[in-house]
Formats: C-alpha cells, structure tokens, sequence
C-alpha cells in the first residue's frame, strides 16, 4: 500500500464513529488514545502533587517586556523544563501514533520541529501587552499560518500536524479542573445567571444561524454559539472537537471570540458604571457574558471588589457548563445531525449511538467527576487546584500543538471563503447582543433585590 | 452571471465595517494599555480559570451561605438541561418539514 493511501486509512479510521465497537479501538483509535494520554498526565501529576517526591512542572515563559528582559528567565531551570515538556509529551503521542498506525521514526522528527515552533508560540505571547489581551491561540494559528503561507509546511514536519489528536488530549487533561464544588459558591442565583441563560442563547444562536442567516455549516454554528455563551477559547475547542468541526471553524470561532472579549473587557465595566446598576448585579453580568476567565476577572476589578467576587462566581459556574454542553453537542450530532444525510433520520438506538459518540468526552467527563468527587474529598481542594496548575501547562501545551497545526493546515483563500461574506460575525454579534440582553433579564430578576432577596454572601 | 456573484451586497459591507471598526478599536485599546489592572498579571496566555494563578482565592473567598446542596443545584440543572435539549431537537426537526 502506498504511503498516500495508507495515510488516508489510518485519517480515516482513527475517529471512532459509526462502525461497530471493538477491544482493540481501546488502543488504536485516536479518541481513546487521547483518553490514556490525558489520564497518564493526570496520574503522574497527582502522584508527582501528592507525595512531593519529584516535580512534574511543564515549561512555562514568565512575562517579558515592559522593563523586564526575556533573558532574565532564559535560565537552565526552563531549559530543563523544556526538555521534560518535549520528552513527556514527544514519549506518549509517539506511542499513540506507533499504536495507530503512523511511522514512529517520522513521526518523532516531526514533533520536535512543530514543538520548537510551539516555543515560538508561547515566547511571543508571553510578552507583557500581547499576554495580557490575547490568547496564545491566536499566535499559535498566526505562526501556522505564515509558516504555511510563505516557506510552506515542509514535507518531514506534515506526519506531527494532528490537531484532533492534540486537542482530545488536551480535553481530557482540562476535564480535570472542572470542579462542581464551584457551583454552590453562588448557589440558585449562579444556577439563574449562569446556567438558565446559557443554553437559551445557544439555541437562539443554532435557530439564527442556520435558519435565519442559512450557514449550512452546522458544526461551526454551534461552536461559535458556545464560544459566546460559555466561555470562549475552551468551550470552542470542546464543543468544536465534540461536533467534529473543521480547523478552519475553530480558527475562525477562536479568533472572533478573542477580537470581541478585548473589547468587551474594556467597554462592559465603562457602560455599567454609566448605567448605576451597581457592583453586584454589574458583576454579574460580566461574568454571564464576557467569554474569557481571565478578561472576567479584570473586568470585573475594574468595577470594583463585590463586582470581581460576583463575576468571577457566576463564571466559574459558566465554566462547569462545558463538559455537559460537550456531552448534549456530541449526541445531538450523532443523532440528529450526522444521521440525516445517512439515513433519512431515522431513529436511532443506544448501542448506535455509542459507536458514533466521540470517546475522549467521556475522558473528559470522567476527569472532571474524578477531580470533583474523588479528590477533592481525599485530598482537598488544595493538592487538587496545585495539581490542576502542574496540568494546566500540558495542556496548554497540547492546545499550542493543535492550534499550530490549525495553523500550518490552513492557507488565506480558506479562511477568507469560511468568512462567507460576514456571517459568522454576525452570528457572533447578534448572538452577544442576545446573551447580554438575556443575562441583564436574568441579573435584574436574581438580584435587583425586587423580586428575590439579595444573596447572603459570607467568608 | 458573473457580476451578480462578485457582486458585494449591503450585508456584506457593514459586516467587513463592523469587522474593521472591532479590529482597528481592538489595536488601539492594546497599543494604549488601556482596561488593565496592573496587580493582575495572569501570566501568559491566561484565559481559562486554570491557567490564572491561585485562582481558588477568587472563588472560595465568600460564598452564598443560603445555596441549597449541590446535588439539589445539579438536579435541577439536569432537568432544564433535558427541556432545552428536547426544545432544540424541536427547532431542528421544525426546520426539516
């Protein structure tokens, strides 16, 4: 067999979907393997946490600029760090790969070439502006993209650019710092703002996109609906690789949600103060609407300290949302969506929808209950969040692979035809402007004092 | 034929409007400095919970003391999660008829 056509049957069989279950999909499918790299990290990083006999830590650029220089860090200590990254994360999709069917010693020089290039990624947004606007996943796909618009993608680096097999395990890592203990911080009012209006406004958008503004491209409707009401980056990244999306509609997705959460960032606390709706209910709506964590909690400093404790709440609430919308988005597809054009819609049973469910959602899932109701009870919060910022790293990481590998896959023409004349951001507008509306609807009803009694929050 | 496909409507324009007007306000607010707080500093590339750290001291400062239990939380999330989907499948199903 060719090596082009080998290629193609191993691109074509590693996603788990229709065909019957078998043993040995536990070991050569992608969506499985990404589920035993995911949970290796997680195992070496708890043990590493918990018995304190070595450290695990990934490689991570301090900020740079501003008066500091970058080589003020450029120490033997990230030069190790580096290396650990390289070998733990080169080690096991080495392995995953030889298990799938790609050749290892192709594989192994590839890899090093596109982690040097994610090095690239994560100096450049560790400078001090950049870093704190952007996300390193809006670099990542820049470097890609010059890369592969200029020099070209050379042929050795191609067998390293597997996005969905960076970005499943990067999923499965991230489910593991989903805790619900965050959902009682707010309680029924968190349930109100962040959990009632959500849903809504993805469905608003699912109904917008596709049968108002016609984009018949439903994977990337859905991720860009819940981009805007979850919270962004993430929730693209889960929900695009739960709905099978295209590189080019998490690009997109991505890079629209970041352009709007810097502005958002910096106008919501200004219209909020103008407007005299006060911290608590102002919190809230920055939390309920602006898509980044991060651009949350400035947001909501910037109007003051209830302000930041109230956004930062019902956000950390939004962020438990993304494993069940994953969950909801995975089956929909596999039921609704993807059965259409094969077989007339017919209903189908559990077992079929077993097959055709994405597995490393489940991995996702799995990580998450583990954190929240094994390890936090055994351990406490306080080894599982040190846990969670050894795997936040590796994750990262894993998230810079794909999204370079989104980046080297795509070239200008594709991302300026996937723009179709502007419909996507007007999804994404009209979308917002909803989830805003909705979210001060539900904030005004919760917590203007008038219709419920205001929330007892104590230390 | 090949006019009217190379033609740019109004929809179009306001779109690439809106798209430059965010882009170029977006360069200008970084280039400015401006929305930042200078004591939080996240690190690189900080936009999910995780990645902020000692982010716990943000969340498990204060809480509602009159929040039910969590499985309570978790039940009724479940309930309205289960009526969105059904509502969902309704709109897709409507459109198909």
């Amino acid at each position: 067999m060719s090596e082009k056509r080998k290629a193609r049957t191993v691109a074509a069989e590693d996603i788990v979907t229709t065909e019957k279950f078998q043993w040995s999909d536990l070991w050569k499918k992608e969506d499985w393997l990404a589920v035993w790299i995911g949970f290796i990290i997680i195992a070496i990083a708890a043990v590493a946490v918990i018995t304190g006999a070595f450290d695990f830590s990934a490689a991570k650029f301090s900020t740079w600029g501003n008066g500091t220089s970058f080589f003020e860090q450029a120490t033997a200590g990230l030069l190790g760090k580096l290396i650990l990254t390289a070998v733990v994360l080169g080690v096991l999709f080495s392995v995953g790969n030889h298990l799938k069917g790609v050749a290892v010693k192709k594989y192994v020089p590839a890899f090093l070439g596109l982690f040097l290039l994610a090095i690239i990624v994560r100096f450049i947004s560790a400078e001090y502006t950049l870093n704190r606007y952007l996300e390193w996943a809006f670099f990542a796909i820049l470097v890609g993209l010059l890369v592969a618009n200029t020099i070209g993608v050379p042929q050795w680096l191609k067998p390293a650019v597997q996005t969905e097999f960076y970005i499943k395990s990067g999923l499965v890592i991230m489910g593991f710092s989903v805790l619900f203990s965050n959902i009682i911080n707010f309680g029924l009012y968190g349930l109100g703002i962040a959990w009632i209006v959500t849903p809504i406004v993805i469905i608003f958008m699912w109904w917008f996109g596709t049968k108002v503004l016609k984009i018949e491209n439903k994977p990337f409707v859905i991720t860009v609906a819940t981009a805007t009401s979850v919270c962004g980056t993430s929730a693209a990244i889960a929900v695009g690789a739960a709905s099978k999306a295209k590189k080019n509609d998490l690009s997109l997705a991505v890079s629209i949600s970041i352009i709007f959460t810097v502005l958002m960032m910096v106008f919501e606390p200004i219209l909020i103060r103008i407007s005299g709706i006060g911290e608590v209910m102002g919190g809230a709506l920055i939390g309920g609407t602006i898509d980044s964590t991060g651009a949350v909690t400035v947001a909501g400093t910037a109007l003051g300290e209830t302000a930041q404790t109230v956004a930062v709440l019902v956000k950390s609430i939004q962020n438990i949302l993304i494993g069940f919308i994953a969950f909801a988005v995975a089956v929909f597809f596999a039921t609704r969506v993807e059965n259409q054009g094969e077989n007339g819609g017919r209903k189908i049973g559990a077992g079929e929808i077993w097959y055709r469910l994405p597995k490393f959602i489940l991995g996702f899932f799995a990580a998450s209950l583990l954190a929240s109701f094994v390890f936090v009870p055994a351990f406490g919060k306080e080894n599982v969040s040190a846990i969670n910022s050894v795997l936040d790293q590796y994750k990262n990481w894993a998230f810079v692979l794909a999204f370079t590998s989104i980046g080297l896959d795509t070239n200008f023409r594709e991302l300026k035809e996937q723009f179709q004349g502007g419909k996507p951001l007007t999804l994404y507008v009209v979308g917002q402007l909803f989830n805003i509306v909705l979210t001060f609807a539900a904030v005004y009803l919760l917590l203007s004092g008038k219709f419920f009694p205001l929330p007892q929050l104590a230390g | 034929m090949k006019n009217k496909k190379n033609k740019i409507s109004a929809f179009q324009i306001m779109n690439y409007c809106i798209l430059a007007v965010s882009v170029i306000a977006a360069l200008y607010i970084m280039a400015n400095g401006l929305g930042l707080i200078d004591s939080l500093d996240f690190g690189a590339g900080a936009y999910y919970y995780a990645d902020i750290p000692e982010f716990a001291k943000y969340t498990d400062s204060v809480r509602d003391v009159s929040s039910p239990p969590m499985w309570l939380l978790i039940t009724l999330f479940l309930i309205w999660g289960f009526f969105m989907y059904k509502v969902w499948g309704w709109i897709e199903r409507k459109g198909k008829r």
